[in-house]
């Protein structure tokens, strides 16, 4: 778990191109192996789709095909957000304090099996709401009710004034990320709870606590003990920080026992 | 003369388990044999051996830190630490000398496990 003062943004632009370089060669590379076993280039490009979609949901970078696969996604029911988009907890109803609004319907979202989620995707665009004098200081949008309890699903609003709609959003979102510094409404959310928790009473797993993330996986050329000073001589690694992947070539540790 | 064996330990990196569950996804869907799959993980292995040594050049940063060494252990050849009350530091070189980008993380616990350097894509 991460402790106060934390760059959030610490570049890792290196592991997003290390990856992304990772998935064009072992595609290109497992190419013959397909073939030696009478596979179709179909299924390679299966392979290179969901590894893509997976690495995507696992957050630990910013890829080039991020952008696609978002739309893509639509008719998978994902529940996303991007710049002035909200989001609603799987049994959220997120009411904007304005009087006169749009009310949208209640949606009765399909869950992975339905047929629905596959046909072409289902897109809300709600109507631009145009600047009225008299809504002046309220967006009027009511969100749909969406009775969806898991992946994404994602809203697109198109407004003049952005920011003023993200304000009036309250974010009661029980997983995946979401960029915003007010985490008041996590609180009312037992949903997954546990999983937002980062003790290591919850997720340990066996006697030394392992818990997923915050693990560095490299190679040692040196490890060096004089009384109790350790110093570590490390390459050729990858490291999961704060829920992020970073690459490096070296990396070295002093470290008292 | 056999062929160059590389580690599996970047398996249990992001880009390692998010392959082996499209591998797997794939399985169950039956569109390919676990045989297949198998080779696949080993060009993982090796794609990603290879593109972390410096000659290739994209990971190019240093990272440095300090912490409270919890626990140590050296088991076959591989080490494993749990530092805990970490200070991490990221430098950046990849845009080559006009700004070097340092990026500082405190984490409380972290966890190393490394391989033996002499012997990777080795014997």
């Amino acid at each position: 778990m991460l402790t106060s003062g934390v760059v959030v943004s610490m570049s890792n632009a290196e592991a997003t191109k290390l990856y992304e370089t990772i998935i064009e060669e072992v595609i290109s590379d497992s190419r013959q192996d397909f073939e030696d076993s009478g596979i179709d280039e179909s299924t390679l490009q299966e392979l290179r789709r969901v590894w893509c979609e997976k690495l995507s949901q696992s957050g630990v970078a910013k890829f080039t095909w991020d952008d696609e696969i978002h739309h893509e996604n639509l008719g998978h029911g994902h529940l996303s957000v991007q710049e002035s988009m909200g989001v609603l907890a799987p049994d959220g109803l997120l009411a904007l304090d304005s009087s006169g609004g749009l009310e949208l319907p209640t949606l009765s979202y399909p869950t992975a099996t339905g047929d629905r989620g596959h046909s072409g995707g289902m897109q809300l665009q709600l109507p631009t709401v145009l600047g009225n004098d008299e809504y002046d200081d309220s967006t009027g949008l009511m969100l749909p009710r969406v009775n969806q309890t898991d992946g994404q699903f994602e809203l697109t609003f198109e407004t003049s004034n952005a920011k003023q709609l993200m304000k009036k959003f309250q974010v009661g979102q029980a997983d995946g990320e979401f960029d915003d510094d007010d985490d008041s409404a996590h609180d009312s959310q037992d949903i997954n709870s546990d999983l937002d928790d980062g003790s290591d009473s919850d997720k340990s797993e066996g006697e030394e606590g392992y818990q997923e993330g915050q693990i560095m996986l490299c190679l040692y050329d040196k490890v060096q003990r004089v009384k109790n000073k350790w110093k570590l001589t490390l390459k050729e690694g990858i490291a999961n920080i704060g829920g992020r992947d970073y690459v490096f070539q070296k990396a070295s540790g002093e470290n008292e026992w | 003369m056999s062929a160059p064996v590389y580690y599996e330990i970047y398996r249990r990196a992001t880009i390692g388990t998010t392959l082996a569950d499209a591998l797997d996804s794939l399985i169950t869907d039956q569109q390919i044999q676990p045989q297949l799959a198998n080779k696949i993980l080993n060009n993982f292995d090796r794609v990603i051996s290879d593109l972390l040594k410096s000659e290739l050049g994209i990971a190019k940063s240093k990272l440095t830190f300090k912490g409270d060494l919890h626990t140590y252990r050296f088991c076959d050849d591989v080490w494993t630490f749990i530092i805990k009350n970490v200070l991490i530091k990221l430098t950046d070189v990849s845009n080559s000398g006009d700004m070097l980008n340092d990026n500082e993380l405190s984490v409380d616990r972290f966890k190393i496990v490394a391989c033996n350097a002499r012997k990777a894509g080795e014997l």
